[in-house]
């Protein structure tokens, strides 16, 4: 599976990264921003995990965006954040992302989250 | 009712009693306009003083209605919101404080625990290959520990991007004061421009997780999550 990590800042991604591949997924694509992100996400995408404060285009805007493209209608979004207010989760929510979690995380935390919506998808599938 | 002539009359008085208090006041070393005193003068021993002085009155009182209007401009360029700002400012300052040493305690304890385990494993030549697979799983885990104890600079550079486009406004908002009252030449330049570092953008306050323990602020996000998700499929 193909993951798309989208985060303005390098260090994370690279943790992110890191974490995916000590899980075993070493298929990544990375971007620095939703408008990068949006340039990059294509069918082969199988899942996102995006930060939300990020330049020229915000996760949740780039989460409307996928959601709204016929090919990411159904790719699972995961948000990772600094932003634990109630109305941002509740924005993420209606913006289409299907899971949250909070910076900073644990590489287990993320591994929890990727295996219920990859189960969760599944059994919609 | 009294005839205009007693009523002109009771006024020219009354004009003339604080012409006078005005000339004591100037005289006492007040600093006060002399021309307006001596205008002030003219203007009653003219034959339309009266209409004149109303007119000066009349402009007297824009003028001064000018200057409360700046004022109350200069006071809303500087309102409460600017102070408070500047108390937000302060509180996200601490929490980067607070942020990067947890983290650094972090990164020092997972890194001696690491230490310990390179020396444990080195000196343990007759360790059962169990022993050293658990070991090895162990400092495999500190280290990752230490890389995700990394995480602080994300928290740290998103909380100082919010303070530096604060900063900027501040900026911006005093030199909206500096144009009212200072000389056109006295401004407060915009922060010079860093080569190869982006401009300051625009950046909105937001609430950030500081929760004491990650695992119980994660446990609220995913409840506020599933309550949410939850409505919005129904």
């Amino acid at each position: 599976m193909k993951f798309l990590v989208v985060d303005d800042s390098l260090t994370m991604r690279r943790i992110i990264i890191n974490a995916l591949q000590r899980i075993g997924y070493n298929d990544v694509v990375e971007a620095s921003d939703g408008k990068e992100a949006l340039e990059r996400f294509d069918g082969s995408i199988g899942f996102v995990i995006t930060d939300w404060n990020m330049p020229a285009m915000s996760g949740v805007e780039f989460a409307r965006a996928v959601r709204a493209n016929s090919v990411g209608a159904s790719v699972p979004i995961l948000m990772v954040t600094t932003r634990g207010a109630r109305e941002d989760i509740v924005a993420a929510v209606e913006a289409g992302v299907n899971n949250y979690i909070l910076k900073p995380f644990t590489p287990s935390v993320l591994k929890e989250k990727i295996d219920r919506l990859l189960a969760s998808m599944g059994a919609a599938a | 009712m009294r005839p205009a002539e007693e009523l002109l009359y009771d006024s020219e008085a009354s004009f003339r009693l604080v012409d006078h208090a005005i000339q004591e006041l100037s005289a006492s070393g007040a600093e006060l306009d002399r021309e307006a005193t001596g205008f002030l003068a003219h203007v009653m021993a003219q034959p339309g003083g009266f209409a004149e002085l109303s007119r000066t009155l009349l402009r007297a009182y824009a003028e001064t209605a000018g200057i409360v209007g700046r004022f109350r401009e200069t006071a809303g360029m500087l309102d409460s919101s600017g102070i408070d700002k500047l108390h937000q400012m302060h509180g996200h300052l601490r929490e980067v404080s607070s942020a990067t040493e947890l983290a650094t305690h972090g990164i020092l304890d997972g890194l001696t625990r690491a230490v310990s385990l390179v020396e444990q494993l080195d000196a343990g030549e007759t360790m059962s290959k169990e022993d050293r697979h658990r070991m090895i799983g162990s400092l495999r885990e500190e280290l990752g520990g230490v890389v995700n104890q990394l995480q602080f600079q994300d928290i740290t550079a998103q909380q100082l991007r919010h303070i530096e486009s604060q900063l900027v406004d501040m900026n911006r908002r005093i030199n909206q004061v500096v144009k009212i009252f200072a000389p056109p030449a006295v401004t407060f330049a915009p922060p010079e421009p860093v080569p190869g570092v982006p401009a300051i953008q625009p950046a909105p306050a937001y609430e950030m997780n500081l929760h004491p323990d990650p695992e119980a602020g994660q446990a609220v996000a995913d409840e506020i999550f599933a309550i949410k998700a939850a409505r919005k499929t129904a």
